[in-house]
């Protein structure tokens, strides 16, 4: 590893940066992949939440029939900000049909009877017409706690004049208490959305690995480069320090984006927060890095064996699945945390924020697995490359 | 190794001290799960000196309890909750973050403190004095009082309201906060008040719900009692129902303390809750005080005609009723001895002759507390405080009044108000004692904690309804 800071090696990562820089084609792509997810991602989550608080912010509306007949429930509903339409509806068929409209939550039906059987302390039948096909869940739900709190007030009232404590009716005090935080339990979404933020490493270094083998190749510019005074191996480092710089900056850039989104959002409205700050942040990029190593070394070893541009592209779109496999198979059948995640790369960085973000404190082997797991991969495809260059028959592509 | 070195260099250069606040509540607190909130709270013990004067005598264990904010960047001037009473502690009112400081918490720590002589700060309490409550005479409960006084071997002279605003600085301190927003109930907007007065500079800004103003004097509240009062009746006589049930009214309320002032045969009823038969003798003390306590809230009052109705009947079983439940309600969270440690330091001093006539005079409750707690507290031993400072506060405040509070009305919000700098005030026509837990309230709290200079809209609170009267056996009209 001597000709890791060659002056060399050095001067041919000088060359791949400024190449890069230059293109704006490269930087509009790496800017965009930056950018991309993170804001994807709130607008998810912005959804997500909307979605959740949207019972008691969506309008709801109920049409009640025989509203005279229940003026206290017809005043409650309104004072939660219901719209109520009174409408006599008397055939069944006339409720189904407005229950098809998508904007109405349900209709409630209060018969003539009501009042008598009301006032002469009988339970009081009424009628609730709602359709659980449409997506009215969470506006029902509240239609229905209204209508419960309502017949609380009266159940209380009943008994106290009964001379019974309205304390009777819960004769068992159930405290719950949950253990978990609003951290712990945003686990989920630290571990599998944020956790894809690592399969990105790999994307913020693609174009300059592709352009800086297969292009060069194409371009007939690498024999250039190889009559020049610096080894097969200096040529790869200089390449693949350039590749993984583009990659490690990308990664900072978006995870403080994301961190930066996370922290504003208002996430404890669906009972979630997110407690990573700006230290966690760093360490998570500080054990990450070796991820960007390696994500630079696993696409020039792969990318150096295409003949084009093209052709490099196309394979990439196959390769680059190989690190995301264990991502997709923990997120699609929800596996629990287990140490040999620790010890494969992108899987290893997503379950160390994860545990970071739920304020978990982990073993030192669970910090550095990953680390070392990317460093040991990072050699042996580094290796593979410099081989390839080495050989004169593969680089004049003969 | 150059570039590498740099780009980890420049990382670390980059971490703030953010979570710095965070480590600081973990290193000092524990996990733990109070009664009235499901999720886990941090608590600690502060410890204070019980005396200012003389700091290195004697300590007292001020027992904390802290939701942390569940955004990670947290404001940095925490919501320090302080209940009322005086006798209620932090730990009974932690139902609070369900509701009242849910919106607040989200960017917020929210601090609740168990004021020295409540809760699980040393409590001081005479729970046998409770329980004897309708079975003493006037005599025996003074002398059941001594006795619980006697049995504790504290200084009572150490239960101040001042003493406890200087334990909330010294918690302030240990917790590692700078300055800090607090949230008063009640008799927790007396407390909110003197610790903006002793440091202004370390009082980000006031909420005050339910306003005691410097002015005030506890147990002086007939005349208030009494405008509660004629409130109800004026909402009686103007809903529908109401006055179809019950057209007489003020009346009935006239008839019912004449017939109770002339005497009536103890009422024998089931006990509410444990269904034994028992004899409550009634006096019209007991009763005027059940009313008041009535209305301390909207849902209490709102069945308070029928029982007023049904009392001028004759038919005193569910005014009873009312009241043990009443009681059982209220009763265990209030440190008695607590009440009385303050009271009779800062409030029964300044009742004098002239007072108690004129609190006779104006009111149904006919000066109760203000002729009673006099007599109990000769038995507390503590030191006359001066009236509370009037010095203007210049932390912006939001005060919040119910229009029927019978004991910390909208015109003592006023008078708290002309010692006040920065100041708005929300007036809530249908309610009682207690605004922060209702409707769009908890969303207001968090308005103005972020721009404290900015006007709050109160206008979603303004449309909060009164709730339906109890008009029969059936309960409110359906």
């Amino acid at each position: 590893m001597k000709s890791l800071f060659d002056p060399c090696t050095l001067a041919v990562f000088r060359k791949e940066l400024r190449d890069t820089l230059r293109d704006k084609r490269s930087m509009m792509m790496f800017m965009v992949f930056v950018l991309m997810y993170p804001l994807m991602m709130m607008g998810i989550m912005n959804f997500v939440i909307k979605k959740s608080t949207a019972g008691e912010k969506e309008e709801i509306t109920v049409i009640v029939s025989g509203a005279e007949y229940a003026g206290r429930l017809v005043n409650d509903l309104r004072a939660a900000e219901i719209t109520v339409q009174e409408e006599n509806l008397t055939e069944d068929a006339e409720i189904e049909a407005r229950l098809k409209k998508k904007d109405l939550t349900a209709v409630i039906v209060v018969p003539e009877t009501y009042p008598e059987q009301y006032n002469e302390l009988k339970p009081a039948t009424l009628m609730l017409w709602f359709n659980s096909t449409s997506d009215q869940r969470s506006k029902l739900n509240r239609v229905n706690s209204i209508l419960r709190q309502y017949e609380a007030v009266t159940a209380q009232s009943r008994l106290l004049q009964r001379g019974v404590a309205p304390a009777l009716i819960n004769p068992i005090d159930i405290q719950e208490f949950d253990t978990a935080t609003a951290a712990t339990r945003s686990s989920q979404l630290a571990g599998t959305i944020l956790g894809f933020m690592f399969v990105f490493a790999f994307y913020f270094c693609l174009n300059i690995t592709l352009d800086s083998t297969a292009g060069e190749r194409e371009r007939k510019s690498l024999e250039i480069l190889l009559v020049q005074p610096a080894t097969a191996t200096q040529i790869v480092m200089g390449k693949w320090l350039a590749a993984a710089l583009f990659s490690a900056v990308g990664l900072t850039l978006e995870l403080a984006a994301a961190n930066a989104i996370l922290g504003k959002l208002p996430l404890e409205e669906i009972g979630m927060s997110w407690q990573l700050g700006w230290n966690g942040l760093a360490l998570v990029l500080l054990l990450s890095m070796p991820l960007c190593l390696f994500a630079a070394a696993f696409e020039i070893a792969f990318a150096l064996n295409s003949k084009s541009f093209k052709e490099a592209q196309t394979n990439m779109g196959f390769i680059m699945f190989i690190p995301m496999l264990p991502v997709l198979v923990v997120a699609i059948t929800g596996a629990e945390s287990a140490p040999w995640m620790y010890s494969l790369p992108v899987l290893g960085e997503q379950e160390v924020l994860k545990a970071l973000a739920k304020g978990e404190v982990l073993q030192w082997w669970q910090y550095l697995a990953p680390a070392v797991t990317s460093t040991v991969l990072s050699i042996a495809c580094l290796l593979f490359a410099s081989k390839r260059m080495a050989s004169e028959r593969f680089v004049l592509g003969i | 190794m150059g570039f590498i070195r740099l780009t980890l260099a420049g990382l670390f250069a980059t971490t703030s001290v953010a979570g710095a606040l965070a480590a600081d509540l973990k290193s000092v607190s524990e996990n733990c799960h109070l009664k009235g909130f499901r999720d886990p709270l941090r608590c600690l013990q502060v410890t204070v000196p019980a005396d200012y004067q003389r700091p290195d005598e004697n300590q007292y264990e001020i027992f904390v309890a802290i939701a942390p904010s569940l955004r990670e960047n947290a404001k940095p001037d925490p919501v320090f909750v302080l209940a009322g009473g005086p006798g209620q502690s932090g730990s009974s009112i932690i139902h609070l973050l369900a509701n009242a400081m849910q919106k607040l918490r989200a960017t917020r720590d929210i601090v609740f403190i168990d004021q020295r002589g409540t809760g699980r700060s040393g409590k001081l309490d005479c729970p046998n004095l409770k329980d004897q409550m309708f079975s003493l005479d006037e005599q025996q409960s003074v002398a059941m009082f001594r006795e619980c006084v006697e049995s504790h071997s504290v200084d009572f002279s150490h239960y101040t309201t001042a003493n406890a605003a200087r334990d909330l600085d010294k918690i302030r301190q240990q917790l590692g906060y700078n300055q800090i927003n607090l949230w008063g109930g009640s008799y927790g907007t007396r407390l909110a008040q003197t610790y903006a007065r002793l440091f202004p500079e370390n009082t980000r800004a006031l909420i005050l719900d339910g306003v005691a103003s410097p002015e005030q004097v506890l147990a002086v509240w007939s005349k208030d009692a009494q405008a509660a009062l004629d409130k109800l009746f004026q909402q009686c006589a103007q809903d529908e129902d109401c006055r179809a049930a019950f057209p007489n009214l003020q009346q009935d309320f006239v008839n019912a303390a004449t017939n109770i002032k002339a005497g009536i045969p103890p009422v024998r009823l089931r006990h509410p809750r444990t269904g034994e038969w028992i004899d409550v003798p009634l006096t019209y003390e007991i009763f005027a005080d059940t009313v008041r306590t009535a209305l301390y809230s909207p849902t209490t009052m709102a069945a308070l005609p029928q029982l007023i109705h049904l009392a001028a009947e004759g038919n005193w079983q569910p005014m009873v009723t009312a009241l043990l439940t009443y009681s059982e309600w209220t009763q265990d969270a209030m440190a008695i001895l607590l009440t009385f440690s303050v009271a009779c330091a800062e409030d029964v001093p300044y009742i004098d002759e002239a007072t108690i006539e004129s609190e006779r005079a104006s009111g149904f409750l006919e000066g109760l507390q203000a002729r009673t707690w006099p007599q109990l507290c000769q038995q507390v031993p503590v030191n006359t405080v001066e009236r509370h400072s009037t010095e203007t506060i210049a932390a912006p405040t939001l005060l919040l009044s119910g229009a029927y509070d019978p004991v910390t009305p909208p015109w003592r919000a006023e008078q708290a108000m002309q010692h006040i700098s920065t100041d708005q005030h929300i007036v809530v026509p249908q309610l009682s004692h207690g605004i922060s837990n209702v409707g769009c309230a908890p969303k207001l709290l968090r308005d103005f904690l972020d721009k404290p200079n900015d006007k709050v809209d109160d206008a979603c609170l303004q449309s909060t309804r009164f709730p339906p009267f109890v008009v029969s056996a059936a309960g409110p009209r359906p």
